[in-house]
């Protein structure tokens, strides 16, 4: 599994631009399903067809955005220095005095305006250096409009421990590919969607749902912790299994499909937890209201330090996410 | 079932956003008759259908939210206490010392933290508590509280409810459960022969969260037209002019951008015609209801919004007037019997 969450967080792609992501995920599922499309705004979207007869059949979309936050080049100054904007939410304080790189692998260091204070680090006071001379220098590699991103890494911490980014969401993307490996024949038409546009407020989870009109909807993403020092109170832990999600700020999930999850946990003895999160959004939301609505839920990967650069999970939580999802779709259907 | 009995027996229910759908099998036992079909969806919204009889009639929706606010167990400590999450709007002002039930395994009772002001440090008095600031005291063990009380349980708000002079009375979750009752009442109240159209009630999941059922029920009934009806400010001596009106002086229809000014007009005249009490409240673009979705709904949905003035929303003490409800009732069935408004608007 490791090996396919370097291959997977590797391919920069911010939200808009997550054509080099698509291929590399387009790679992994083609061999793994029926039908491969992606849509006018870009979502990957893999039906694997159901075993069932007509009629039995469910209508599932399982849905990992695989955008990550990152940047626009808005202004080059003359002394080669390189403006940005943000694109999702950036922590600037873990962006400052990172690498980055750009589409064409062009490398650069993030840096805010020398004497900034900590607690005025907006985007405004930050620069990227690419070791131009000047404005010229630097516009042979980079133009306004270009988009990078804090270089992604994955570091191998004790136990099944990994650090790195972009964990959110390519982790998400990782359980379904995963669970699509480990379900050649299942009963349900599974519609195995790669959203773009999240982190900029769920937008391309909106018409594929609309598209796809499914009974079930399942969303795979990473949730925050409880467990670190100075964390707000919550319930989840990395290292304590599935997250399955009540609530985020965005959604109420659908308690029936809470209730099978959670029974479907317990009866395959998979690690799981509860997840109740007071803030963030999820693609949950825009398919459970997409057209006439579907049954919604989110099974989460416990996630610490989300949107920096050393976003931090267990394998183990991301097996269990896999389980989870294999024993719900590939038993009953029900 | 008179009006306000049926207003008292909807409101008691448990609805609380998200759980609406565990209200589905008591509410089709109350609205036994009064429809020809009943049917739920995924969001946990209740579609109530009464058909006029014609083929071909239009599709006439009137929506009102099913769920009420309340709040939502996030964990479960020492001594019997439960931390909860809001869900929807809560004053946090009023929850000290407020009486709770518990709806997990078992349904429990239990009261809102608060602490004397003996006990408060200077600033205290003037500073609102955060919600994960109060705990639920039950009087259970931790042991057998995390069995009754799953993580993610709904916890409401105690149904109780007094009547007090002039026909007011006072209990939770009015807001919207008393619109939602009113409109029961008024297509039951109206021979089906009478309708101008099969009118589809729209009892909807989510307004206080997401306007989650309100967006996905408009898209599955495709209504000809619609009329949303929701609560509305009623005026009390420290209400802002304007924003509030009189217990007592009828229905307030919205004036806003995002309504239709033809369908608002005709029920407007419609009020006129049988003489049925109305204010007219100016709104900006939101009318902070379902009808922000309706409207949006396909290809844009003609809505008109009618509102119950109600006091003290949001709070366990909400207060409405029994003249109000029923000029409210009085609207409804007379827009869904109204041959003038069908014909102007059917598609």
């Amino acid at each position: 599994m490791l090996d396919l969450v370097k291959k997977i967080v590797k391919a920069p792609a911010i939200s808009g631009r997550e054509d080099a992501v698509a291929e590399v995920i387009r790679a992994q599922m083609a061999p793994l399903c029926d039908e491969i499309t992606r849509d006018k705004m870009g979502n990957l979207i893999c039906l694997k067809r159901g075993s069932a007869p007509d009629g039995e059949r469910r209508r599932v979309m399982l849905a990992a955005h695989m955008d990550e936050i990152g940047f626009f080049v808005t202004f080059i100054e003359e002394n080669g220095f390189i403006r940005l904007t943000p694109i999702g939410g950036t922590n600037f304080v873990a962006a400052a005095f990172t690498t980055v790189v750009f589409a064409n692998g062009t490398r650069g260091v993030l840096v805010p305006e020398s004497g900034t204070a900590a607690n005025a680090l907006t985007f405004d006071k930050f620069y990227v250096d690419i070791g131009a001379k000047d404005k010229k220098d630097a516009e042979r590699k980079v133009k306004i409009g270009d988009y990078f991103v804090v270089e992604p890494t994955v570091t191998r911490l004790m136990g099944k421990r990994i650090a790195g980014r972009p964990m959110d969401d390519r982790i998400g993307c990782v359980v379904m590919i995963e669970a699509a490996r480990r379900l050649p024949a299942p009963r349900d038409d599974i519609y195995y969607v790669f959203t773009v546009q999240e982190e900029v407020g769920c937008r391309g989870s909106k018409p594929s749902a609309f598209a796809i009109a499914p009974d079930v909807a399942i969303a795979y993403d990473v949730t925050g912790t409880g467990d670190t020092i100075g964390a707000k109170p919550m319930a989840v832990k990395v290292g304590g299994g599935a997250a399955i999600k009540i609530k985020d700020s965005s959604v109420i999930c659908t308690p029936e499909l809470v209730a099978a999850l959670t029974a479907t946990a317990k009866a395959e003895k998979i690690p799981h937890q509860i997840e109740i999160l007071p803030y963030g959004g999820t693609d949950t939301s825009s398919m459970q209201m997409a057209g006439s609505g579907c049954a919604a839920g989110c099974i989460s990967i416990p996630t610490r330090y989300i949107h920096s650069g050393v976003e931090l999970i267990d394998l183990g939580d991301v097996e269990a996410c896999v389980a989870l999802t294999v024993a719900y779709l590939g038993g009953e259907g029900k | 079932m008179n009006l306000k009995e049926r207003i008292l027996a909807v409101s008691a229910l448990m609805s609380v956003s998200g759980f609406e759908a565990r209200a589905h099998a008591a509410l089709r036992e109350q609205l036994d008759g009064i429809f020809d079909e009943i049917t739920a969806d995924a969001a946990g919204s209740l579609f109530c259908t009464r058909r006029c009889g014609h083929a071909g009639a239009p599709r006439i929706l009137i929506d009102a939210h099913l769920d009420e606010i309340g709040m939502l167990v996030t964990e479960v400590l020492d001594g019997g206490f439960l931390r909860v999450l809001n869900l929807g709007g809560i004053d946090t002002r009023i929850l000290p010392a407020a009486e709770v039930c518990i709806y997990g395994a078992e349904t429990i009772y239990g009261v809102i933290t608060s602490t004397p002001p003996h006990l408060q440090k200077p600033d205290e008095a003037k500073k609102l508590p955060a919600i994960g600031d109060l705990l639920i005291d039950t009087g259970y063990s931790r042991d057998k509280l995390e069995k009754l009380v799953p993580l993610g349980t709904p916890v409401g708000f105690v149904p109780r409810y007094t009547e007090l002079q002039n026909g007011r009375i006072v209990g939770k979750a009015f807001d919207d459960k008393s619109c939602a009752a009113i409109a029961i009442e008024a297509i039951a109240s109206c021979e089906r022969s009478a309708l101008a159209g099969d009118v589809t009630l729209l009892l909807a999941a989510g307004e206080e969260t997401t306007m989650l059922g309100g967006t996905t029920g408009a898209a599955a009934v495709d209504p000809d037209y619609a009329l949303v009806t929701d609560v509305t400010f009623g005026e009390t001596p420290d209400t802002p002019k304007g924003d509030a009106f009189p217990l007592g002086s009828g229905v307030a229809i919205s004036l806003s951008a995002v309504t239709d000014r033809r369908l608002t007009a005709r029920t407007v005249a419609l009020a006129r015609e049988k003489g049925i009490a109305f204010n007219r409240s100016v709104e900006p673009t939101s009318t902070g209801t379902d009808a922000n979705a309706t409207q949006l709904t396909a290809c844009g949905v003609p809505t008109v919004v009618v509102s119950l003035p109600l006091r003290y929303m949001h709070t366990y003490h909400e207060m409405l007037s029994l003249d109000d409800a029923e000029a409210l009732r009085a609207l409804i069935a007379a827009f869904i019997c109204d041959t003038q408004t069908a014909e102007e608007f059917a598609r």
